[in-house]
């Protein structure tokens, strides 16, 4: 048995029984991990994904009738959505919302993770605080900020006694502020994930290459940039990709703030598909509209995949010599 | 050029007690090697030194001047971790410069130095390859050449080659005498590795539970232990320990163990009776052939090792108690057989039920 193993072991190709049936349940063994996973998606997500793509390409709506007597259009409503400048305009805004909301998450997070990354006293004070934000409801971040931001309303009111000059923004009304309010909302209430990450990535790092550079002469800011942030790559990498797949998708604090206005402000994806599909009742067009963002959701999660992978292969082999020193023979 | 002054230097983790009153000094040159098992305290030291740790107490002086409070970079060492500690993300040339770019040396300079430390060290062909290229002995090499090119008054070395194999640590062992002796800079050194503390230092530091225990050449270290730990610590088949005790009878002091019994040399005579452990180095216990000798002990185990053979004999205990013999000459002697021992008796250690050395042979 031991002698069938071995040359198992050195050529795979001839399989040996034993090899063979270890082969087995070794699949096996995934395909029980995965069988919920796959039932999820045969018997909840799949129908749901025919039923819309059957919606997308029949002309249908609730008082149309049954759906199953709707009349086949083809693409047509893919064509209406492609060429509806109002669908520009909010993938427009969704990308520049998601953008921004990234970029000040993950600034003040790192920052945040930066200044918690070595254990204090009353640390675990400071991470409950810090992680509040994130374990609020978004409709009641929306609710507060409206008490908070009208007018004449507490902050602007606070703003103006502390600095002496009128401040009187009109951060609910005004159609240039609307979308950077919900943005500053985004990241009030999503700093926190960005914080976690790269909590977790910085208190990861190994001390000996900080240590080495610290005795080397550098100082902190130069160690940040030249040991820290390079060592953080893929953690960074993925902060942002996750952060902004999600800021793709917030409707909660949009809808609940400003319903897409004033005007069309605040029209992102998620609310043009909404008021197209709820509103206006045009549930084929909200179908084809929400297959189009999924496709380009899918184009950017490709993209996003395959840089994480590149990160993590680069980040492995860096680790490949530190972590377990090779022998030389 | 540094001298290095410890004072009454403690620390503490919480209520873990790591140096305790630790009070010590490098001379300049000199290389040192702090010894002991894990746990003792050498590494904390050595961080202290380093400024990575602030001691709970006490004072670090770099040539007089009080460094307490001053930041690693700012005190002139340099440092080889255990972990080699590259910058991953860098190559092997950029690894060896970066002391010299935070020093914002000129860049036509900074090749030139890089060049020079990685032909002192051989590395000069693998300036551009990346960190997870080297071996590991190369690994340590460029870690070498990245402190070295900074030019350090002390090198801190702190276990640098314990994530080495035997041959390479050999090899590198040699590498940093070498570069000892070169230099001309006060190298202190970190080891849990007996040998390694033996072949290159000038001054060994045994420490234990964070305190010294002794301080001395190698060779005092070796052939006078102040106690059983340091004893038992250095040589390698390590001390033959056995426990018994001292009679007196007639004026003259026997050592009396479950196994043996053997006369003390004139020097113990006037040794008080009671407990105590017996040491001598295998090299020290000679083998005859045929009656004679101290001790006659059944064999255990032999081990013909080339240029000598070890020879584990059954003292009653479960520790064999070990002689070596030169050659080839006893590796056909059989397990179970009875062997004369004869000891060297200006040789034998006695330490008291304390651990403590009894004062006598000499």
């Amino acid at each position: 048995m031991t002698v069938a193993a071995l040359s198992a072991a050195e050529a795979p190709l001839q399989a040996s029984p034993r090899a063979v049936s270890r082969r087995r349940a070794v699949r096996r063994f995934k395909l029980s991990l995965l069988a919920p996973l796959i039932a999820l998606f045969a018997f909840v997500l799949m129908p749901v994904l025919l039923l819309q793509l059957y919606f997308s390409v029949h002309q249908w709506t609730v008082y149309l009738g049954s759906w199953w007597d709707a009349d086949y259009i083809g693409l047509d409503l893919f064509k209406e959505v492609l060429t509806d400048p109002r669908f520009g305009w909010a993938v427009l805004r969704s990308l520049a919302f998601a953008t921004g909301s990234t970029v000040g998450c993950f600034v003040f997070g790192f920052l945040l993770a930066y200044l918690m990354h070595k254990p204090f006293r009353g640390q675990a004070i400071y991470y409950i605080i810090f992680i509040l934000p994130m374990l609020t409801v978004p409709v009641v971040v929306a609710y507060t900020a409206e008490m908070m931001l009208y007018q004449s309303g507490p902050l602007n009111d606070v703003i103006t006694r502390l600095s002496g000059i009128e401040f009187k923004p009109s951060w609910l009304s005004d159609p240039h502020l609307a979308l950077m309010t919900v943005s500053l909302l985004e990241i009030w209430n999503w700093t926190p994930f960005s914080f976690i990450i790269m909590l977790a990535g910085l208190t990861a790092i190994p001390k000996e290459p900080i240590e080495a550079a610290e005795i080397l002469g550098a100082s902190k800011w130069r160690i940040f940039w030249e040991v820290q942030v390079p060592l953080l790559r893929p953690v960074i990498l993925l902060a942002l990709v996750l952060r902004f797949l999600e800021a793709m998708a917030e409707f909660p604090k949009t809808w609940s703030l400003f319903q897409g206005g004033p005007g069309s402000a605040t029209e992102t994806l998620p609310v043009y598909i909404f008021m197209t599909t709820w509103q206006y009742f045009e549930i084929s067009k909200g179908a084809a509209m929400s297959y189009i963002v999924m496709l380009l959701m899918i184009v950017i999660v490709l993209f996003a995949i395959r840089l994480l992978r590149r990160e993590k292969r680069s980040l492995d082999k860096m680790y490949e010599q530190t972590d377990s020193p090779k022998v030389e023979a | 050029m540094a001298r290095i002054e410890l004072c009454n230097l403690e620390k503490s983790f919480g209520a873990v007690h790591a140096v305790k009153d630790l009070s010590f000094t490098i001379e300049d040159g000199e290389f040192v090697v702090f010894v002991g098992p894990s746990g003792c305290g050498k590494t904390t030291t050595l961080r202290m030194i380093a400024g990575f740790e602030d001691p709970t107490s006490g004072e670090i002086r770099i040539d007089g001047r009080v460094v307490n409070d001053l930041e690693p970079r700012d005190r002139g060492l340099g440092m080889v971790f255990q972990s080699h500690a590259l910058f991953p993300h860098k190559n092997v040339a950029q690894n060896i410069e970066f002391g010299l770019r935070m020093k914002n040396v000129p860049p036509e300079e900074r090749v030139k130095r890089v060049r020079e430390v990685a032909e002192m060290v051989r590395i000069g062909h693998l300036l551009e390859k990346m960190p997870s290229q080297c071996s590991g002995g190369e690994s340590q090499r460029v870690a070498l050449a990245r402190t070295l090119v900074t030019n350090p008054s002390t090198f801190l070395l702190d276990e640098p080659l314990s994530s080495l194999d035997a041959k390479l640590r050999r090899e590198l062992r040699a590498e940093c005498d070498r570069l000892h002796q070169a230099l001309k800079r006060t190298f202190i050194y970190v080891t849990h590795d007996q040998e390694e503390a033996m072949t290159l230092a000038d001054r060994i530091v045994v420490m234990r539970l964070g305190e010294i225990v002794q301080i001395g050449s190698p060779m005092e270290i070796y052939s006078n232990p102040v106690n059983y730990f340091v004893a038992d610590f250095f040589g390698s088949p390590s001390m033959n320990l056995v426990a018994g005790e001292i009679v007196q009878a007639n004026g003259t002091a026997r050592f009396r163990s479950a196994s043996f019994d053997v006369a003390l040399p004139d020097s113990f005579k006037a040794a008080k009776a009671g407990a105590v452990t017996l040491g001598i180095r295998p090299e020290h216990v000679g083998v005859t052939l045929g009656s004679g000798g101290d001790i006659e002990l059944p064999v255990r185990l032999v081990e013909p090792l080339g240029k000598d053979t070890l020879l584990y004999f059954d003292a009653g205990v479960e520790r064999a108690f070990v002689a070596v013999t030169e050659g080839l000459g006893m590796a056909e002697i059989k397990a179970g057989e009875r062997i004369a021992l004869s000891f060297d008796r200006r040789r034998i250690h006695l330490f008291d039920g304390d651990g403590l050395r009894i004062a006598g042979a000499r």
